[in-house]
């Protein structure tokens, strides 16, 4: 190509002005901070290391994809017999909590009502001085211990320094702990799982079993399993949530009446005689007196008029259930939600035991049982119940003890309660954020991230024995904060010096209960193939090499694998021997059954989004996003109503209203939901964190009346009527909404 | 060359959304504004879709499906493409050219089954997310169209991968973000023109459907009814 002397000044005035524009344009047009950490560093090497999840009982194993080190994405690991490759959206999201901007990076104290940061140690000393002073002065009644973990061994560790130091009031705010209240009270100890290997009849009271329950991704395929087998689930719930399939037979039941449905399902049994007689011989105290109550007061007809069931759908279902030769009557936290919740609780496990439990099981030889008799004892020592009491009384708290657990955002009267909280002279928390109830505390010892610590999740409820390893993904923690595990080991040897403790660190504590898969020799790593059942046979004759090596290359080969289960494991009935001496208290169940609704009020009935266990999903931008993508109703509260309902009250569908309860006005976005309950409002829970995360929204709960499940001092979600301001009546379809929904469905 | 196409069986759906969260972070689609949200331009390249409530209360039950690009064999959003941003590959995956893209809209507008999304502005966005960006997957500018890819990156990754091993790829080696995370394992995915491939197996169901069939587009994304009773 020929250039003469006029093209090439051109081209070199061109070059020279594009010189010009680019050197400009690179200070304007910056790259942005999110490439900062990927592309100013290294060289992208990709890698992949494996951690467990822990925002939730599931204890699913996940692979995080690091790139120059950095955790990027979390995914699921394929091999875990938990999760099976599977992940949820909030794990997916989880990865951010590294990065979050509002986590505190070191220990803070409250100094003139702002936090300072301050050092470890002074953190520490000022902890451990308060709480020295607390034991001389032999105050230890009045410290409660708040701790939300759904890591066993973490709340195993809880226990053992609260029996150490005798801080005997310890609420382990997690969720199997908080199911298993009422199985404590009434048989003292809980079924290990669900067997749904052989149960074939399911009647699910309110649990969202694949969406959040003690391990929604292994139900979510383990479901799919029982369905496929032609096995039938019934699920007794207010709302059609996802977990409820076209197969299912659903019974819209206001949640505080489950329990004289439960009743309602046992007379049948008990009138057709087709109960366990074996089982209630041997293990169930008092029963003449229970089938007593049951006859006189829960006949079909009667419990019909209590909650509007129809007499032939109780029949139904309890012909179901007593045909079934292992039908499981399932519950969890959501029952409790409730100011009957425990009293439902009991129903339904004296249903259970009608028919010896035989829909659950336990394993035989799990390596990771506690005592569970003991567990028992500290459950019953302190619930929110108590702590709600002593909060109200002149005794008072010398010290709160907070690790995890947000339970003023979990509480229908939290200005209340955040006025009772700053009486008490000291509050710790070892939150990894300021949220709503550790900003009421005075010293913050942050914990690390799930991505910067060691843990073992032992209980996952899988009906096997399995233990997944959470490790650091990162070299190192990103900031000034301390694993609490090693904080609490700690602060026990400083209070109580003399004390046997066998571990200097979370870390050896960790390693102790690995030894006992060790030395079990029982089970295989997550990334082995599993054993024929020759070679199991083999084994168990003693025919076996060892091929583990020392403790010391298991622990490596347990951290490479992710973590360890016994496809083999021995299942064993549940067998407890029942007890409801006083525990049934029919007043509870008499003021439900009225439940009076005037004309012009709805029912508020709040509901759990997917995942959403205790609303800290407002601190993942994705996921708030995502929260009310449905309804189109981003950033916003929003309450779901029957058509019908709405039309009787001239309400339009996707209008904004103006609720009123008895604790105030708040506004919502109204949407039509054919499926929910006629007189209700159905409304999301999570939204309207004041402190973490996106403000945006209401949290309903604060607008609820103040009641309270009295055994487990747990918020009821349900019993709150709302009138909607500027609704026109159109008196008629108003009438008796109390059990309106109930009549509509005899009609159909 | 392999035919890709997915498909989603909706007994197995259980609605949880994983895919919809995976969709997101593994292509960094943005996340909007609370303003522009409420102007309905939140964006997702896999959405759960309620499309309907069958029965009477109280037999009523809710139908939703995961949705994202049919991916057609017939597109009709590259037949109205002036800038020929929007093409089919030979791989069957209809893939978007961001820079090239002037955003017209055209595309959207002509898609039946809207699910391409809008650029409208670029929001600052949450640091937590900035940080966990994929980099294997561009951000694209405002002003551009942007719709589900299939993870066409992962494919690159898998071609090259199997390149440098001197094999064909293998049907594991290339599975999208939404498939991949699926708890229930309802999405399936592969070469549908592969007679051993698991998706073409599972595509042989008496439930299979696709979305608006009469309309000629040729969905690569099937769908297996949920059963009643």
């Amino acid at each position: 190509m020929d250039i003469n002397r006029r093209d090439f000044v051109k081209l070199l005035g061109g070059s020279l002005f594009g010189l010009a524009v680019g050197s400009a344009a690179g200070s304007v047009l910056k790259l942005p901070n999110s490439a900062g950490p990927i592309l100013y560093s290294g060289p992208r090497i990709e890698s992949w290391k494996l951690t467990a999840c822990t925002k939730c009982p599931g204890g699913c194993s996940l692979r995080i994809r690091l790139i120059d080190g950095l955790p990027m994405q979390a995914f699921g690991n394929p091999l875990s017999p938990i999760n099976g490759g599977g992940i949820c959206p909030l794990g997916l999201a989880s990865v951010a909590d590294l990065y979050h901007p509002s986590r505190l990076n070191g220990p803070v104290k409250k100094v003139n009502g702002k936090f300072k940061s301050i050092s470890y140690d002074e953190a520490f000393g000022i902890l451990s001085n308060n709480l020295k002073n607390i034991i001389s002065d032999k105050k230890q009644d009045e410290v409660f211990i708040v701790a939300q973990t759904e890591s066993k061994l973490r709340s195993d560790l809880f226990k053992t320094f609260s029996e150490t130091t005798g801080f005997n009031n310890l609420i382990v705010d997690s969720f199997k702990e908080t199911s298993a209240l009422p199985f404590m009270k009434a048989a003292g100890e809980a079924p290990g799982f669900i067997d749904l290997d052989k149960c074939d009849y399911l009647l699910n009271f309110g649990s969202q079993m694949t969406e959040i329950s003690q391990n929604p991704l292994y139900f979510t395929r383990k479901i799919n399993e029982y369905r496929a087998k032609g096995f039938r689930i019934t699920a007794v719930q207010p709302r059609l949530t996802p977990s409820i399939s076209k197969l299912d037979d659903w019974i819209p039941l206001q949640p505080s009446q489950s329990g004289i449905f439960a009743l309602g399902i046992a007379y049948i049994l008990l009138k057709d005689e087709q109960y366990d007689k074996n089982f209630v011989e041997k293990n169930f105290a008092g029963f003449d007196e229970f089938k007593k109550f049951v006859l006189d007061n829960f006949v079909p007809d009667k419990v019909e008029k209590m909650i509007g069931i129809p007499s032939d759908k109780i029949l139904e279902t309890g012909r179901n259930f007593e045909k079934a030769s292992a039908p499981a009557a399932y519950f969890d936290e959501s029952v409790l939600y409730n100011s009957n919740g425990t009293q439902s609780a009991y129903a339904i496990i004296a249903l259970n035991a009608l028919k010896g439990f035989n829909g659950y099981g336990k394993i035989k030889a799990n390596p990771f049982t506690a005592d569970s008799k003991k567990e028992g004892k500290q459950i019953e020592a302190a619930t929110f119940a108590k702590l709600n009491e002593q909060l109200s009384s002149s005794k008072g708290i010398q010290a709160l003890i907070i690790s995890g657990s947000n339970f003023v955002f979990n509480n229908s009267n939290p200005d209340a309660l955040k006025k009772q909280l700053d009486a008490i002279p000291f509050i710790v928390s070892f939150s990894s954020f300021v949220d709503e109830t550790s900003e009421t505390a005075h010293l913050i010892i942050p914990d690390h991230c799930f991505l910067e610590r060691l843990d073992l999740l032992t209980d996952v409820s899988i009906g096997a024995a399995a233990a997944t390893v959470v490790q650091p993904v990162v070299d190192k923690p990103f900031f000034k904060t301390a694993d609490t595990g090693d904080v609490i080991i700690s602060l026990m040897k400083e209070l109580k010096p003399d004390a046997k403790i066998s571990y200097g660190n979370y870390s050896d504590y960790v390693k102790l209960t690995a030894r006992k898969i060790y030395t079990g020799k029982e089970g295989i790593l997550m990334n082995q193939s599993k054993p024929t059942v020759i070679e199991k046979g083999l084994k168990k004759i003693g025919w076996s090499t060892d091929q583990t090596g020392s403790f010391d290359d298991y622990w490596d080969s347990l951290m490479d694998a992710g973590g360890w289960w016994d496809p083999y494991s021995e299942k064993e009935p549940f067998n407890p021997k029942v007890e409801f001496k006083n525990l049934f208290d029919d007043k509870s169940f008499s003021t439900v059954s009225s439940l009076p609704q005037p004309k012009n009020k709805l029912r508020l009935n709040i509901f759990r989004k997917n995942l959403d266990y205790k609303g800290n999903m407002s601190i993942y931008p994705v996921l708030v996003e995502q929260f009310g993508n449905n309804w189109k109703a981003y950033y916003k509260l929003w309450v779901e109503i029957n058509p019908e309902t709405a039309r009787s009250l001239s309400l339009t569908d996707r209008s904004k209203i103006i609720l009123k309860t008895n604790k105030g006005k708040f506004s919502a976005f109204l949407v039509y939901n054919p499926a929910v309950m006629p007189g209700s409002l159905d409304v999301p829970f999570g939204l309207g964190h004041t402190v973490l995360g996106d403000t945006c929204g209401v949290n309903p709960l604060f607008y609820s009346e103040n009641k309270f499940d009295p055994a487990s001092g747990m918020p009821s979600y349900s019993e709150t009527l709302v009138e909607i301001e500027g609704s026109q009546l159109r008196g008629a379809m108003m009438s008796g909404f109390g059990i309106s929904g109930q009549k509509q469905y005899a009609e159909n | 060359m392999p035919k890709y196409g997915m498909v989603i069986d909706l007994n197995k759906c259980n609605q949880c959304e994983a895919c919809v969260t995976a969709c997101k972070l593994e292509n960094n689609v943005q996340i909007v504004s609370k303003e522009n949200a409420e102007m309905d331009r939140a964006m997702f390249w896999m959405k759960m879709l309620t499309t309907n409530y069958s029965g009477n209360y109280p037999d009523i039950r809710s139908e939703s499906l995961p949705m994202s690009c049919m991916q057609c064999d017939e597109p009709s959003c590259i037949k109205v493409c002036p800038v020929r941003a929007t093409y089919k590959r030979d791989d069957g995956i209809v893939a978007q050219i961001y820079p090239q893209c002037i955003g017209c809209r055209y595309c959207m507008a002509n898609c039946p089954y809207t699910t391409k999304v809008f650029n409208w502005f670029k929001d600052e966005q949450p640091v937590e997310n900035e940080k966990t960006y994929n980099p294997d997957v561009s951000v694209r500018p405002k002003g551009v169209v942007e719709k589900c890819t299939f993870c066409i990156h992962r494919l690159q990754k898998a071609n090259e991968q199997a390149k440098a091993e001197h094999r064909k790829i293998r049907e594991e080696d290339y599975v999208p973000a939404c498939a991949e995370v699926c708890a229930a394992h309802a999405i399936y995915f592969g070469d549908l023109d592969d007679p051993n491939s698991q998706v073409s197996k599972v595509m042989r169901d008496y439930r299979k459907f696709t979305l608006q069939e009469e309309l000629g587009t040729k969905p690569k994304v099937y769908y297996l009814s949920a059963m009643t009773e």
